[in-house]
């Protein structure tokens, strides 16, 4: 069943005749399962361009692979075929993404205050505003930065690293963190639970 | 994987794309993708696929519309190509010499339509591609006189307006440009990951579709790289050096290299330095056009090898080294050549 609760009769005839090159069948095909391939890419990716880059991706290659469709095989698993490694791909890289645990836990966390599952944080955009923000610190503050909160390493190691005090270590973050806080406006919930 | 841990894992999903996932879980999670290949990940996430175990994120109307032109877009222009394909062994000397007729006919084309406007919009939309198959290799001087040299599986595409403003290609595969100079058009190679921006030069292009290394290796002038994935990373490369690109992170790091390594395919031989088994497998039946079926012991696949072999060598030679130098034996079946464990004396 679709999303929109819709069965797609005769499924199988548009798949034969998909194989035997009808664009017409190709674009009864795309129209039914792109809500739900997309749905399913996100859900596992966290990432709102990656999955609609998978999407295109799996149906121009369907597209380009339709004379070897078999249609003995369910057409719903062969369409998990062709996405499964791009997205594993993405999968992969997303779970060891260095802030990744972080954003888990705040995701969790806004589902629960705000009672609802529509509420959800693209993980890319959430990256792509905090890579911005952090061009607007200095070089030593974003050294600092990265490696106290982005690393994990106590004040003491950075102060000893650095060869410098431990409370110009601590002023130069606190300064860092409020240049970035004025930056990430839209993101600022997210933030100040990551990093205060 | 025992089925314990696979209904672990099926748990661990599920409470993944459900956005239910504790810290403990996903590093639980974590380490059993991180040990795991794709082949174990795929039973559980077809499943949740299969059995709409996902929540009903759906696309915006907007959204919607934009995959679906990307798509058509896409497939039109695997469409209506204009296509030089050169298949069979067989027809290799006939074929390139057609291909050069039927390529300067091409390039009159390009001029023709370059200099009568009028007639430029009507073909605006078809792309020339030049398509070479496994286990052949050619040679084509583009509308600007730029000179490219394609190695085996490898595919260049370009728009019929090439030259008019710009010099753009599409390529994905080996190939060694020798480009024409031209100060206010700039020659721009596109690939999946990295796009190469250069004046006028000499440069050798490692970019198939399906490896994970690409790399650009410079012979002489000066090139600008750029990430695809990231276009803040840009490095600017000289001569003897190759910029190689990480495609999971799109990050460029910049080599001193060998450039007759790198260019040793253009003499026809072809050069291992520390490459996986199955990187070198590969190469193979691109190179020969052949279909290699391997059913050895799978550890080995991930073995470096180093090793040179020269233009008059042929299949069975490079096999003759491979099982030497592995505990393979190998035969042949039909098309495929076959390798598998030889059994221990």
């Amino acid at each position: 069943m679709s999303t929109t609760g819709k069965i797609l009769v005769n499924e199988s005839d548009y798949v034969k005749r998909l194989k035997e090159g009808s664009h017409e069948a190709y674009t009864v095909l795309y129209e039914y399962y792109l809500p739900d391939l997309y749905a399913f890419i996100y859900s596992t990716t966290y990432s709102k361009d990656f999955a609609e880059e998978v999407v295109q991706e799996t149906f121009v290659r369907l597209w380009e692979n339709r004379a070897s469709i078999k249609l003995e095989t369910s057409f719903k698993s062969y369409l998990f075929t062709i996405a499964r490694n791009y997205m594993l791909d993405e999968f992969r890289r997303q779970i060891n993404h260095p802030v990744f645990t972080e954003y888990i836990e705040y995701s969790n966390q806004l589902q629960l205050s705000e009672n609802t599952t529509e509420k959800h944080l693209d993980f890319s955009e959430f990256c792509v505003e905090f890579n911005k923000a952090k061009k607007k610190l200095s070089a030593r503050q974003l050294e600092i930065f990265y490696l106290n909160k982005e690393l994990g390493q106590s004040i003491h190691s950075v102060a000893i690293q650095l060869e410098i005090a431990e409370q110009s270590v601590r002023n130069q973050l606190s300064t860092a963190l409020s240049i970035l806080r004025k930056e990430m406006k839209n993101f600022i919930a997210l933030f100040t639970f990551l990093f205060l | 994987m025992s089925e314990n841990k696979k209904r672990k894992l099926k748990y661990l999903f599920t409470q993944y794309v459900r956005r239910h996932i504790t810290n403990e879980e996903l590093s639980d999670l974590k380490s059993i993708v991180n040990s795991s290949g794709n082949e174990d990940l795929d039973k559980p996430l077809r499943e949740l696929w299969m059995n709409k175990e996902y929540p009903p994120f759906l696309p915006t109307d907007d959204q919607k519309i934009r995959m679906i032109q990307r798509i058509e877009q896409s497939i039109q222009k695997e469409n209506h190509p204009i296509v030089l394909s050169l298949h069979k062994r067989f027809f290799r000397t006939f074929s390139r010499i057609a291909a050069v007729f039927i390529f300067a006919l091409l390039s009159g084309i390009c001029i023709y339509l370059y200099r009568s406007n009028q007639n430029l919009t009507v073909y605006k939309n078809n792309e020339i591609m030049l398509n070479v198959g496994n286990g052949q290799e050619a040679g084509f001087i583009l509308p600007d006189g730029t000179s490219v040299k394609l190695n085996s599986g490898s595919t260049l595409c370009y728009a019929n307006n090439f030259g008019e403003n710009n010099r753009f290609v599409n390529f994905s595969g080996e190939a060694f440009f020798e480009v024409k100079q031209d100060k206010n058009r700039p020659f721009i190679v596109s690939t999946k990951y990295l796009n190469i921006e250069v004046v006028g030069t000499t440069f050798n292009v490692y970019a198939f579709d399906s490896s994970d290394v690409v790399e650009m290796t410079l012979l002489t002038g000066s090139v600008k790289a750029s990430s695809k994935k990231n276009p803040e990373y840009h490095v600017f490369v000289k001569p003897n050096e190759k910029v190689v690109c990480d495609i999971s992170t799109g990050k460029l790091t910049v080599q001193k290299t060998d450039t007759q390594y790198e260019t040793a395919w253009l003499n026809g031989e072809i050069v291992f330095k520390s490459e996986t088994l199955s990187n070198v497998l590969a190469k193979l039946e691109r190179k020969y056009g052949v279909h290699i079926r391997y059913e050895g012991n799978a550890d080995l696949l991930n073995d470096r090898f180093s090793g040179r072999i020269g233009k008059d060598n042929n299949m069975d030679d490079v096999l003759k080294i491979l099982t030497n130098h592995y505990p393979l034996k190998y035969g042949q079946k039909g098309n495929a050549f076959i390798l598998s464990n030889r059994k221990q004396k």
